[in-house]
């Protein structure tokens, strides 16, 4: 169930759910929150003509993105005029501000576009819009959260400025049925929801403990 | 909630880094997070995890990743011995 204006609010003021900063009134809509775009901006380096693109195997345990754009992209900080997406361009930014799901508070988020931005063709994911139940959620009191990262890409035929702070996407909050096995070890931490994976028994404890 | 030894690696701008997780074929699974999410303890950093259940018995957990790692893993099995309680105390 989509949480309502009230609802988040409640849920804000009850520390269900942390956006910091607070957002204003006016970035609240009936059932969703605008959250606005930061500083930082990246992107995959354009590939030279002629040469083969360069394969990548995201399916593979050690697979590291970050690395990769390390070395084959560009960070920087938006400039004050903004950064212009050009046609069919596709960046990775953040929200400016920070997103904190208690698991105990049963929420979930999704990250959705606005549809002033698509009517140009700017997106603000790739079909990967869930925020999953204790997203930015650590013991530390008052952890405001952590960002949450944003695929922008441009299927328009303009080029469409960017500067920070703008109104990017917009968080829809729901409620979870259920709570998570991940926030209550509880009654079901020895059940063994899944059989444990082999390892050579150098690596296993000679000991059996206690549980 | 526990919190799982990573290694820090640089990320991309000021205030994000890539931490690395151990499975228990020591194989690593790569997230991307912000900085301040990690907690270090004892010149160790650790990432905070959920615990979905514990192997005592085979000295394991399974834990499931604050956010999708590049590979796609949610969930890993970790060493026991790599988790830390959020009291400070091992796992």
């Amino acid at each position: 169930m989509i949480l309502s204006d009230r609802e988040i609010k409640l849920a804000l003021k009850r520390d269900h759910i942390r956006i910091t900063p607070l957002p204003p009134d006016s970035a609240i809509s009936s059932t969703s929150v605008d959250l606005t775009l930061g500083d930082e901006i990246s992107f995959w380096n354009a590939a030279k003509p002629g040469v083969e693109p360069i394969a990548v195997y995201p399916h593979r345990a050690e697979f590291d993105v970050i690395r990769l754009l390390r070395e084959q992209g560009t960070t920087l900080v938006l400039p004050a005029s903004g950064f212009l997406l050009n046609p069919g361009a596709f960046v990775l930014g953040w929200t400016a501000e920070q997103i904190c799901l208690p698991y105990t508070s049963r929420l979930a988020a999704r990250v959705e576009g606005r549809s002033s931005l698509a009517r140009l063709g700017v997106g603000v994911h790739v079909t990967a819009p869930t925020i999953h139940a204790g997203f930015g959620f650590t013991d530390a009191p008052g952890y405001p959260g952590t960002r949450i990262r944003l695929e922008i890409w441009n299927c328009g035929p303009l080029a469409v400025c960017l500067p920070q702070q703008m109104k990017i996407c917009q968080l829809i909050l729901e409620e979870v049925h259920g709570t998570p096995d991940k926030g209550y070890e509880g009654a079901f931490a020895t059940q063994a929801p899944e059989t444990p994976p082999r390892v050579p028994s150098a690596q296993a404890p000679r000991k059996r403990r206690r549980q | 909630m526990a919190y799982v030894l990573c290694e820090v690696h640089p990320g991309l701008g000021k205030r994000d880094v890539s931490v690395a997780v151990h499975d228990v074929h020591k194989v690593r699974t790569f997230l991307h997070v912000d900085r301040d999410f990690l907690t270090r303890e004892r010149d160790r950093v650790y990432l905070p995890v959920g615990v979905v259940s514990r192997d005592h018995g085979r000295g394991m957990a399974l834990i499931e990743l604050p956010q999708e790692a590049d590979s796609g893993a949610h969930r890993l099995w970790v060493p026991l011995s790599s988790l830390l309680e959020a009291n400070g105390a091992p796992a």
